[in-house]
């Protein structure tokens, strides 16, 4: 059912009402004068609406996202599953929401505890010497590995070491980190079965390679079962193994990178580690390192560190959800985690055999991915994913891993119920039976959602990207 | 496990609809070398009730009063906002990757771009960054793509410590960018802008803060008007009063509009320049477009310049940002209506000045003489106790600077003391409790 969408917030506003209260007036402080030029621009120009519109206008604009507690987020590389409410409510009381930073030590001891626990519950996951809390999100933890790799070359004399090989199950985040770190980047094919072997690597090993990027288990849902052999390669010629742990919801309990060769790794808290994905963010990405990168790493103290990559403690808010959940669980309940998510996701992957074309016969961890290919009547993954939305799901991710011609990754964690990876198994053959009996429906979907297909092409070719005054 | 949605019976329904006959089995593929043997050395699980006592044996205290700012600020959050902002829909959906079912957060961006170009006075502005730290640095990397062959940056000595800190970080993995710090007026707290116009306008870019670290609006006097400015603000309640410094772009931190300081983090960043540039701007952007109906929709934007489509040449690595925080701001700003941010900025503004002129007559100046908003330093050397006497009553007078500036000497005794609305109920019992202290023994 089509709902009404509400317009941004200043086609309501009014400039004749009155603002929210502050504090009621304090006659001795008000009699204070300012001393200081002010803007008379009205502050740009935006009014007033009332509480009550306020509250409204953002319940109904709510209304029109899908989220996780409506249902199935099959999301693949997001890892959309439940985030626990308890953790909500311990981040938000206020003796974990209000402290400042540069209040003196003796406030901030529960603090400084609790972020060592999670740094060495971290550790512990993933095998690694040391955890560094600090980065902001994933791709900013993935900046933050690549900035101490490069320094680690730089304090080994080897400047030559300027080329970072990308595989194509790469997210683009790799790429992009390695090149703001001041890397060359070099795109590297993986195996026909779908994951990296060592001869895909070998022969691009030469003296300027500083070190690779792999996501492992893969964008594919792929272990990588040549990680621990690409990694002494690469340490026979002084590389690094960075390992971008997107997809550590498979494997936490299973396997330890840091036991396995990888220098460097970011963990997603959002992710993993079920602090919420927010509609984009707040993230956090932690990175845990061996002892050889140790020096390096932002507030190491010693004169090697890169330096602090972002200011005060990094994303305490996540640290508190992620520190409740792990409580809650503890090692055994981690590894059921990765235990279910793999199973949950080789259960559709084993129902949906007859009805979408799956790539690779390797088997698959927590995604799996799938295409297009032999859809009937010129449809695509697009229709696919635009139709399921008619259906009450949430589609899987598109067009990524991007070296899988029409990919369709589909993630579904390990917090789902059998019977909803049923409703969305039956809703992914019934679109698949439409594409043949209504192609129509199929390619003008969606039809239910509160905007039908939006039209991104005229976003960007007339770009409009604010209100202004008098905006209609 | 908790949060698992199986049973026990359903696991081996869909193991035997898999054809596998234990979950171990599906993790055949992992070479056995690679196999963990242990568990893991984890504690847990607690319950729910039981972790709240565990938390409450922590025993967390907090100052009773606490005139600590320096980049992060204590303001009043309505409790329309904290109900809004926890609903699922906000809370448990993923970026707007399919703006047909994500209107909702797609709409929410478009009104903080609109916000941050109003406060700022530009043309346009992004969707949010991590926080004022990483937008200062990711600023800076913009100028570098607009300016290539310029390499040295000019960065006021008033510039957040943490920030230039964070920018050295950022920059040190640049080929050949030179940091020049601008010296601070000692007696205004005004950065002096002593560079030819001939070497501003060469240089990279200009980086001024302002209100700057110490408190103080900066007048910009001597900047070259064709100078690359990068204008930097922490306190973003400043906004509502201060008029814009013009620029070219401006960044700074909006954890002042409803985010709780949860020591720093999260929080979010904004990032505001001009229209010529909007191809060069990080971090993800809303445009307003239609739907196959005609009607008004909004989605992302401009994607060709992200990682997840440019890859190694994209303008920044950004994925994940900040979308909670950019809705608490959009919302705080929404129930505070422009005059109501106003109000609250003038009341942060006046009790700043209550305080300090309080102070003064209790033998503590300020240092400056530069006008200020919210946050000002003192210097107690002549009342070297005085802090620690405060501190023991749970009243921290302030932020040491030599916490920041260590081989500096004339910051050994100094403060940077903010005050905000929540103090200005308050003003005159806080001159009070210090005067008790420095003169009423």
């Amino acid at each position: 059912m089509r709902s009404v969408v509400d317009r941004p917030i200043f086609h309501i506003a009014r400039d004749d009402r009155g603002g929210f209260g502050a504090f009621a007036p304090n006659a001795e402080v008000d009699a204070v004068e300012l001393d200081f030029a002010q803007r008379s621009d009205g502050c740009g120009g935006f009014a007033q609406v009332s509480e009550p519109e306020c509250v409204r206008h953002y319940t109904r604009l709510s209304t029109l996202n899908f989220d996780i507690d409506r249902g199935l987020y099959p999301l693949g590389s997001c890892t959309m599953k439940h985030n626990p409410r308890l953790n909500e409510a311990v981040a938000a009381d206020p003796r974990f929401a209000t402290p400042h930073p540069y209040w003196p030590e003796p406030y901030l001891e529960a603090h400084q505890a609790i972020m060592g626990e999670l740094a060495k519950d971290l550790a512990e996951v993933s095998g690694f010497d040391e955890v560094c809390l600090l980065p902001a999100a994933g791709a900013h933890g993935e900046l933050t590995a690549t900035f101490m790799m490069k320094a680690y070359h730089q304090a080994q004399g080897n400047t030559a070491k300027n080329v970072i090989l990308i595989p194509d199950t790469a997210h683009g985040t790799n790429p992009a980190s390695a090149a703001m770190t001041g890397f060359k980047c070099k795109n590297i094919s993986s195996g026909p079965d779908g994951y990296l072997r060592l001869e895909d690597v070998v022969p691009h090993l030469d003296d300027t390679v500083a070190g690779i990027m792999i996501t492992n288990p893969n964008t594919c849902g792929i272990y990588e079962r040549d990680l621990s052999r690409i990694a002494d390669a690469l340490h026979a010629k002084d590389a690094l193994l960075y390992m971008d742990g997107a997809n550590f919801n498979a494997v936490m309990g299973i396997f330890q990178p840091g036991k396995l060769g990888v220098d460097v790794m970011h963990f997603n808290l959002h992710k993993t580690f079920t602090t919420p994905h927010g509609g984009g963010g707040p993230g956090s990405g932690p990175i845990g390192y061996v002892s050889k990168l140790a020096p390096f790493a932002p507030g190491s103290g010693t004169k090697q560190s890169i330096g602090p990559v972002k200011a005060y403690f990094g994303q305490w808010g996540m640290y508190i959800r992620a520190w409740t959940y792990i409580r809650s669980l503890g090692g055994k309940g981690l590894r059921e985690v990765s235990e279910e998510a793999v199973l949950n996701a080789n259960y559709i992957k084993a129902r949906l055999a007859d009805t979408l074309h799956v790539p690779f016969a390797t088997p698959s961890f927590h995604e799996f991915v799938a295409t297009d290919k032999g859809f009937p009547n010129d449809l695509a993954t697009i229709d696919l994913a635009k139709r399921l939305l008619d259906h009450g799901f949430h589609p899987p991710t598109m067009y990524f891993p991007i070296h899988v011609k029409g990919a369709i990754l589909i993630e579904p964690t390990e917090t789902e119920s059998l019977e909803e990876l049923d409703r969305f198994i039956d809703a992914v053959k019934a679109v698949r039976a439409e594409m043949e009996t209504s192609p129509e429906v199929v390619r003008t979907a969606p039809h239910t959602t509160p905007v039908r297909r939006v039209n991104e092409a005229l976003a960007a070719r007339q770009l409009h990207l604010r209100w202004s005054v008098g905006d209609e | 496990m908790r949060y698992s949605g199986l049973t026990p019976a359903t696991r081996e329904q869909m193991l035997r609809a898999i054809g596998a006959n234990d979950i171990e089995a599906l993790f055949a593929s992992i070479p056995a070398g690679d196999r963990m043997q242990r568990p893991l050395d984890i504690a847990g699980p607690v319950p729910e009730a039981q972790l709240w006592r565990d938390i409450d044996a922590m025993n967390v205290r907090r100052p009773r009063v606490a005139l600590v700012g320096g980049g992060l600020y204590q303001h009043f959050i309505p409790a329309a906002l904290e109900r809004l902002v926890s609903r699922s829909e906000w809370l448990t959906s993923y970026t707007p990757y399919q703006p047909e079912i994500a209107q909702g957060s797609c709409v929410m961006y478009y009104e903080f771009q609109s916000y941050a170009a109003m406060l700022t006075g530009q043309e346009i502005a992004n969707g949010g960054m991590y926080d004022g730290s990483t937008a200062l640095a990711e600023a800076v990397l913009m100028a570098k793509r607009l300016r290539p062959k310029a390499h040295r940056l000019y960065v006021s000595g008033a510039l957040h410590p943490e920030y230039l800190a964070v920018l050295r970080t950022y920059l040190s993995f640049q080929d050949g960018i030179e940091i020049v710090v601008l010296p601070v007026d000692p007696a205004t707290g005004r950065t002096r802008v002593e560079v030819s116009e001939a070497d501003q306008s060469a240089a990279l870019a200009v980086i001024v803060q302002s209100p700057n670290f110490f408190g103080v609006i900066e007048d910009c006097a001597g900047i070259a008007a064709d100078a690359f400015t990068i204008w930097c603000a922490t306190e973003a309640m400043a906004l509502a009063l201060v008029p814009p410094v013009p620029c070219q772009i401006a960044v700074g931190e909006i954890q002042s509009f409803g985010i709780p300081v949860q020591l720093g983090g999260p929080t979010s960043g904004y990032f505001a320049t001009k229209k010529e540039h909007v191809r060069q701007l990080p971090g993800r952007l809303i445009g307003r477009t239609v739907d196959a109906d005609g009607k008004e929709a909004f989605c992302i934007t401009l994607a060709t310049r992200e990682q997840f489509i440019r890859r190694d040449r994209a303008t920044s690595n950004i994925c994940t940002a900040s979308g909670l925080m950019c809705l608490r701001a959009v919302t705080y700003l929404s129930l505070m209506g422009r005059r109501g941010l106003e109000d609250v900025a003038r009341q942060n503004a006046k009790a700043a000045r209550y305080v300090a002129n309080g102070l003064a007559e209790l033998g503590i100046p300020r240092v400056h003489s530069g006008s200020f908003f919210n946050e000002f330093v003192i210097d107690l050397a002549a009342h070297p106790k005085l802090h620690k006497a405060l501190a023991k009553k749970d009243f921290v007078l302030g932020l040491p600077l030599a916490r920041f500036y260590p081989k500096d000497k004339a910051m050994k005794h100094r403060y940077l003391v903010n005050v905000t609305e929540l103090h200005y109920p308050d003003a005159q019992a806080i001159v009070e409790e210090v005067r008790r202290h420095a003169v009423g023994r």
